[in-house]
């Protein structure tokens, strides 16, 4: 009995000894270091015909942050209510927009722009929007959250959600390598869907593309509408397209007015767009020319959706042009017949190239 | 007697030492050009009326270009600070005090010398134009599309656009210059001193009116408004872009 009570008591002391260490050093439940950190490299591929893009210093590719990027974007988790995320409005099936002239919010805000393509979005180097009000891939990311016409949600509960779901501590772990929970932060959020939207690559697969590399032959109607885009035969009209929508990404990266609205004086635009931003008059009425490639996609066309199909957009260019101050001055209604109108059609429709969905990279997770 | 000269040989080469400059930098200094667009000699401002030869009004709403071959020429060498560059006046000169500052480009750890000239071209060598923009980073100033014309298998060296005005007539203008025929060659003999630790400044100005020619010749905008051809009309608007460019030269 004597032996018996004696390993009792041993065993309350040891009991005691491991609750006493265990109370001394306290699970962290903010710790990720147990988690492996080991970043690999992203190599993204250029679609053929298109320039190299630069590596980015701060944000380097990597699979881990491309892939929280991913989840990211498809992820609801971002709105105020949980029914939104930036595929709501940039739907992958869509050439990356959402068919919408204006894009709709939580609790159904309607917002006071059509959404963008992201189809080769790593190429816009010179501003982000339709006005370019965000210089970079990493400060836009930010901006769509916390716009109450948008997914409407503070960035901080944004912060406290990925912290208590089951999957984001670690892969931000993966991704950028913290130790902590602490610190995840909204400009590594920011990042990883930065890394994302740099991936979003087209075009080396376009009928344009197969015609530059010699493996197809355009007929006759595509190549006298390519030749007139970029007014390469002088036998043929000038359909002034290439000047804002320049090869290799077909758009040139630039602002324009492209003669949509009549106004007295450059003040007057109901939306400003470029010059809201820098404060330039002239640049009042200017907007981002969108990228052709995939273009059939995504309508309806401009920055507020106003027409509903290429063949509202071609009607503008060859009779509806309105003459303002600093209307783009190759912009103007063009001289060209309905069989050349149709060919420059043709053309602008070998520039679909929806081989990004077969990328599971790009695709939703969920 | 060995360990005597030994000794000499590292007080002197200690002495050497302390004659030379301590820093690299003593050997360099910065050359920093200073683009300005001019109005016969009103500073560029983008929209703002000027007027023309024949009475009319005109404004700018772009002017940009390439600069090529940059090159410090002296006796012994020349010294290659960029082979291209893609200048904006657009967004620099958007009031008078911006287009005052005008628009600048800045090279550092130049060779200190006399130089006795400074060459350099208006557009993009043939050697670089027979690229095109996928053979480049998306930063390089000949990645980027607009500058290129597929039409034309050409980069396009310059563009200049703006409005007209006469009376209630308004006509937009754009002069794109391209191909190897519109590529033009400067240089300036003039004594250059860069001196180490300080910053010459070469400000090149640039004449907008003269890019239309003269009192007595000058582009009929109305009629001609638009080129983005390699003809006539395009060699001689970049024989006035030619002799619109004068450079003076400042040590900071």
């Amino acid at each position: 009995m004597l032996f018996r009570n004696y390993h009792l008591v041993l065993l309350l002391v040891i009991g005691i000894v491991f609750y006493n260490c265990h109370e001394d050093k306290p699970l962290d439940h903010d710790d990720l270091t147990q988690i492996t950190y080991d970043p690999k490299e992203y190599v993204v591929q250029i679609p053929y015909g298109l320039q190299e893009l630069p590596k980015i210093v701060d944000n380097p590719m990597t699979y881990a942050g491309v892939q929280l990027g991913r989840h990211l974007f498809y992820d609801p988790i971002l709105s105020s209510d949980s029914t939104l995320s930036c595929s709501s409005c940039h739907n992958p099936r869509l050439a990356f927009t959402d068919g919408q002239a204006f894009s709709k919010g939580v609790n159904g805000q309607i917002g006071t722009r059509s959404s963008m393509s992201l189809l080769n979005i790593a190429y816009f180097t010179k501003g982000l929007f339709w006005d370019g009000r965000s210089k970079t891939l990493e400060t836009q990311a930010l901006e769509p959250v916390k716009n109450p016409i948008e997914l409407h949600e503070e960035w901080p509960n944004v912060i406290h959600k990925f912290k208590r779901h089951p999957d984001y501590p670690r892969m931000f772990r993966e991704a950028f390598g913290i130790s902590s929970k602490t610190e995840i932060t909204q400009e590594l959020a920011a990042k990883a869907i930065a890394q994302f939207e740099r991936i979003l690559l087209t075009g080396g697969n376009s009928l344009y593309a197969k015609q530059l590399r010699g493996e197809i032959f355009f007929d006759l109607d595509q190549q006298q509408g390519m030749d007139m885009f970029f007014n390469s035969d002088p036998s043929l009209p000038d359909a002034q397209c290439g000047h804002c929508h320049s090869a290799p990404t077909f758009s040139a990266n630039d602002y324009f007015n492209n003669g949509l609205d009549t106004v007295n004086n450059l003040t007057d635009f109901k939306d400003k767009g470029r010059g809201a931003v820098t404060g330039i008059l002239l640049d009042n009425g200017r907007f981002k020319a969108p990228t052709l490639f995939n273009i059939e996609l995504t309508a309806p066309y401009m920055h507020d959706g106003r027409f509903k199909t290429l063949d509202e957009v071609m009607d503008h260019y060859t009779g509806q042009v309105k003459r303002v101050a600093n209307i783009d001055p190759n912009v103007a209604n063009l001289r060209i017949n309905t069989r050349q109108r149709k060919q420059v059609m043709a053309f602008i429709k070998t520039l679909v190239d929806t081989t990004y969905l077969q990328n599971p990279d790009v695709l939703s997770p969920f | 007697m060995r360990l005597i000269l030994l000794l000499f040989m590292v007080v002197g080469g200690s002495f050497l030492r302390c004659s030379m400059p301590h820093h690299q930098d003593e050997f360099f200094g910065d050359v920093e050009f200073v683009f300005k667009g001019r109005y016969v000699n009103e500073p560029l401002v983008m929209g703002k009326n000027y007027s023309y030869f024949d009475q009319s009004l005109i404004n700018f709403t772009k002017s940009e270009f390439f600069i090529s071959q940059i090159k410090l020429k002296s006796v012994s060498h020349e010294h290659l600070l960029t082979d291209i560059a893609f200048i904006s006046l657009t967004e620099s000169h958007t009031s008078i005090e911006l287009s005052e500052a005008g628009y600048k480009l800045k090279f550092s750890n130049i060779p200190v010398d006399q130089y006795s000239a400074l060459s350099f071209g208006i557009g993009v060598p043939s050697n670089l134009n027979s690229k095109n923009p996928s053979q480049f980073d998306i930063n390089h100033p000949l990645g980027e599309g607009s500058h290129y014309w597929s039409g034309w298998k050409s980069y396009i060296f310059s563009k200049t656009e703006g409005v007209m005005t006469n009376g209630t007539d308004a006509t937009n203008f754009a002069y794109h210059s391209g191909f190897d025929s519109a590529y033009r060659s400067f240089e300036f003999q003039k004594n250059i001193t860069v001196k180490s630790n300080e910053t010459t400044q070469i400000v090149v100005e640039m004449d907008h009116q003269r890019q239309f020619g003269t009192s007595t010749q000058f582009v009929n905008i109305a009629q001609d408004p638009i080129f983005h051809d390699g003809g006539p009309f395009m060699i001689t608007f970049m024989n006035n872009y030619q002799s619109s460019i004068h450079y003076s030269l400042y040590v900071v």
